[in-house]
């Protein structure tokens, strides 16, 4: 029967919150099917961050790793690349008094996680956790290396099978 | 009962009043007497300090005074993922943590919680405490697929999957949410793991030129032509598989290729080319010509 059915019997014959509540995780399982095509297969997921507060990016790297962690994915490394510095030196005064500057710096802090060998749906899942917890002022890049077989196209040369035709 | 309240507010008004006309004056006087009457009997149960903070006009809302703060009533064992269930600015009253946070002004102390606008600008993490993070987990579990246990290594990888095909994705906040080096794909592939015998490897290479290095033997194809990133990944594929094709070609040099082989000629090859000099024989086009392709593999 489909989902929607067994719930609206649900509601209408029990009526009793906690039964609604086993049809609702029931169909939630339900919703998890096997697709027709293979999995994608990722060699490596790098997780670049980038941000203005070293502290933000602690914490943030602490939810990276449980996470990975929880969900049973190989973490290879978490390091923190040198943060890059962009200065100005501006006039303090808005007229004259040129020897008198007035220095701003923008520090970008960042840091680099790598998780190995992840199916593309444990990619996908992680992935969406990831980035809907990302915190305000904080950019990512994400670099996935899939490994894929050779194409059939490729196996064997052209010429060969117009010479045979012949 | 009227009469014995002395309202400032009152008092201004008769006085303004009272300026413009005699008869007008007494009309008026007593119709506000009597309105702001009304005023002051439904307001009686007021407190003073609201009285006196009341404007003009005598007609403002009564302010509530806040009730005790949540950290109050909270017990050290509860569950605090119903506390901070999603991303939420912080709130002194329902974080129970002595928090202090600011620049300690003239040699002081931080400035505590409440009202405290540092604490309430930088992202907190309230919502993501380690129980919180376990319990997403768990529900995203069943999500997820496992790792095939035949490839636990890197070589074994590269053995089944030879193509490693790279690409980026970014998320970021700004005027625009689309990054143009999104669309961008680059494709590796070791030439050892293709079907190529000599002639075609040395021809691969020829045709590569820069995106060959000879230290890995690893071809890089990277693209960035096409506007999305499937057609990119669609037209690296093309360009491998021309490649590949192009590379088993050879119309005239089989022939001589075969003869120099099994002729062992070489010698005979170098001389030519001494003759010749290296400048008038030019790079193979795709179809081969014949001399240069010679030197090339040759030399």
């Amino acid at each position: 029967p489909c989902p929607a059915v067994s719930l609206r019997s649900a509601l209408v014959l029990r009526g009793s919150y906690e039964a609604v509540l086993c049809e609702i995780k029931t169909l939630i399982v339900s919703q998890v099917s096997l697709a027709e095509e293979p999995d994608a297969l990722y060699q490596k997921l790098t997780v670049r961050v980038k941000g203005h507060d070293r502290s933000v990016l602690d914490s943030y790297e602490f939810f990276v790793t449980l996470a990975a962690g929880e969900l049973g994915l190989k973490l290879e490394k978490a390091c923190e690349p040198p943060k890059h510095t962009d200065k100005l030196a501006l006039l303090k005064s808005v007229h004259i008094f040129k020897k008198h500057h007035v220095q701003y710096e923008t520090r970008t802090h960042q840091r680099r996680i790598e998780v190995s060998r992840v199916t593309g749906s444990s990619a996908r899942v992680y992935l969406e956790y990831i980035q809907r917890n990302l915190p305000e002022g904080v950019a990512m890049e994400v670099i996935k290396t899939s490994a894929e077989k050779i194409p059939e196209h490729i196996h064997t040369p052209l010429w060969d099978e117009c010479r045979r035709q012949r | 009962m009227a009469a014995y309240i002395t309202h400032p507010a009152l008092s201004s008004l008769s006085k303004i009043n009272c300026n413009i006309n005699a008869i007008y004056c007494f009309i008026s006087f007593s119709r506000r007497i009597s309105i702001s009457s009304n005023v002051l009997s439904t307001s009686a149960v007021t407190t003073e300090s609201e009285a006196a903070g009341r404007g003009v006009r005598g007609q403002r809302r009564s302010k509530r005074q806040a009730g005790e703060p949540r950290t109050e009533r909270m017990t050290v064992d509860q569950d605090w993922t119903a506390v901070y269930p999603t991303a939420a600015s912080f709130k002194p009253s329902t974080v129970p943590l002595p928090v202090r946070m600011g620049y300690p002004v003239k040699r002081g102390v931080p400035p505590a919680k409440k009202g405290n606008l540092e604490l309430m600008k930088i992202p907190n993490f309230l919502h993501l405490t380690p129980v919180a993070i376990k319990k997403h987990c768990e529900a995203l579990k069943q999500f997820c697929t496992e790792w095939p246990s035949a490839l636990d290594s890197d070589e074994k990888c590269m053995k089944h999957f030879p193509i490693q095909v790279q690409s980026k994705e970014f998320v970021s906040a700004g005027l625009s949410l689309q990054n143009p080096d999104a669309r961008i794909v680059t494709l590796k592939v070791k030439l050892s793991s293709l079907n190529l015998d000599d002639h075609a490897r040395k021809k691969m290479i020829k045709l590569c030129e820069e995106r060959y290095c000879k230290d890995t033997d690893t071809l890089t194809i990277t693209t960035d032509s096409c506007p999305l990133r499937q057609q990119n990944y669609d037209y690296a594929m093309y360009l491998l598989t021309v490649l590949y094709h192009e590379s088993w070609v050879s119309f005239g040099t089989n022939v001589a290729w075969v003869c120099f082989q099994r002729l062992n000629i070489t010698p005979f090859f170098h001389f030519i080319w001494f003759l010749m000099r290296r400048e008038v024989i030019t790079t193979p086009r795709l179809h081969g010509n014949m001399l240069g392709y010679l030197w090339d593999t040759f030399s």
